[in-house]
């Protein structure tokens, strides 16, 4: 990926080509895990998002020198689909398959993120996810920042994937 | 190495979804004997049982983030029991580090399988630990 690397931004910032690996690897993770074609909405930038869904999963983004917030959001439709799919059964409540489910999501969705990102250059590490449950809940960041948002669509329900950094670096192959 | 549909498979995941999920892909390569465990603990008591039982299993999906103990340490375990062989382990992880495939490859697995998992990568390992030709999916 030595080509990529030499196109590295400066510093991380939320450009179309970070939401062009984000919307990739999101459609790549449905496809794979349930053989579902994501469509994705147009991304936007906001600079005080506030997630909203019934259940997210968070995650921070770590990197040296650097702050930010991976969040996955989903009404409660659209993750009752996704799973009923694969427990063969109808989910009529957020119980623990369904918090573990969109934990494990939020965990492979960062993962792949990551290892797209990295290829050009950034140093991202792994990190645990945290779900919040509760209907329509939102979720406030303490220090707001630039956010780069990216609505889905799957089988007809829409979820939410989202990015908010907090500070920039400089990629660590960068001269 | 001479796998066949119908050996055991052990699984080790602490999420549900992942298990669920590997066991339907394996399943459409014709795999029915499924054992599954959430934590290194309950894998490791389920192979001492598979050893004594004369039960073994054959192939085991070894998550690396895993409660406890991580699934490398039972990997390092495991490879240390000439018992335990001919048991083929893919490793499956969520990270694609080359230094862990690396570390796994070197303690003794037999693969390595970055998560998500597809239908072709895992017909891709599953020929790689010896599976040959296995019924399509």
């Amino acid at each position: 990926m030595g080509a990529l690397k030499k196109n590295c931004p400066p510093e991380f910032q939320l450009t179309d080509q970070v939401a062009t690996i984000v919307e990739k690897n999101v459609r790549d993770v449905f496809l794979s895990m349930f053989n579902l074609e994501a469509e994705t909405g147009k991304p936007r930038f906001e600079q005080d998002h506030v997630n909203q869904g019934d259940v997210s999963g968070t995650v921070g983004m770590v990197q040296e020198e650097m702050e930010g917030t991976l969040t996955v959001s989903f009404p409660k439709r659209t993750i009752y689909n996704i799973l009923a799919q694969i427990y063969n059964r109808e989910f009529t409540s957020v119980d623990q398959s369904v918090k573990e489910g969109v934990g494990e999501l939020t965990n492979v969705i960062y993962s792949m993120i990551k290892r797209g990102l990295n290829e050009t250059g950034y140093d991202f590490k792994m990190a645990i996810p945290d779900i919040i449950v509760g209907d329509n809940h939102q979720i406030f960041k303490i220090q707001t920042g630039p956010t780069l948002v990216l609505p889905f669509v799957l089988s007809g329900e829409a979820f939410e994937v989202s990015i908010t950094i907090r500070g920039g670096v400089r990629p660590k192959n960068r001269h | 190495m001479g796998l066949d549909p119908q050996s055991r498979v052990l699984i080790v995941d602490d999420f549900e979804l992942m298990r669920t999920m590997l066991k339907r892909a394996l399943g459409a390569f014709g795999f029915t004997n499924f054992t599954e465990a959430a934590d290194s603990n309950v894998a490791d008591q389920l192979m001492v049982e598979a050893t004594v039982t004369r039960r073994p299993f054959s192939l085991v999906f070894l998550d690396w983030n895993l409660p406890g103990s991580t699934g490398y340490d039972l990997l390092c375990k495991w490879r240390g029991n000439p018992r335990l062989a001919e048991l083929a382990i893919i490793m499956v992880t969520s990270e694609s580090d080359r230094e862990k495939v690396q570390a796994a490859l070197k303690a003794g697995a037999n693969d390595y399988i970055c998560k998500p998992i597809s239908i072709d990568k895992l017909k891709e390992k599953l020929e790689a630990v010896g599976l040959g030709k296995v019924r399509s999916a």
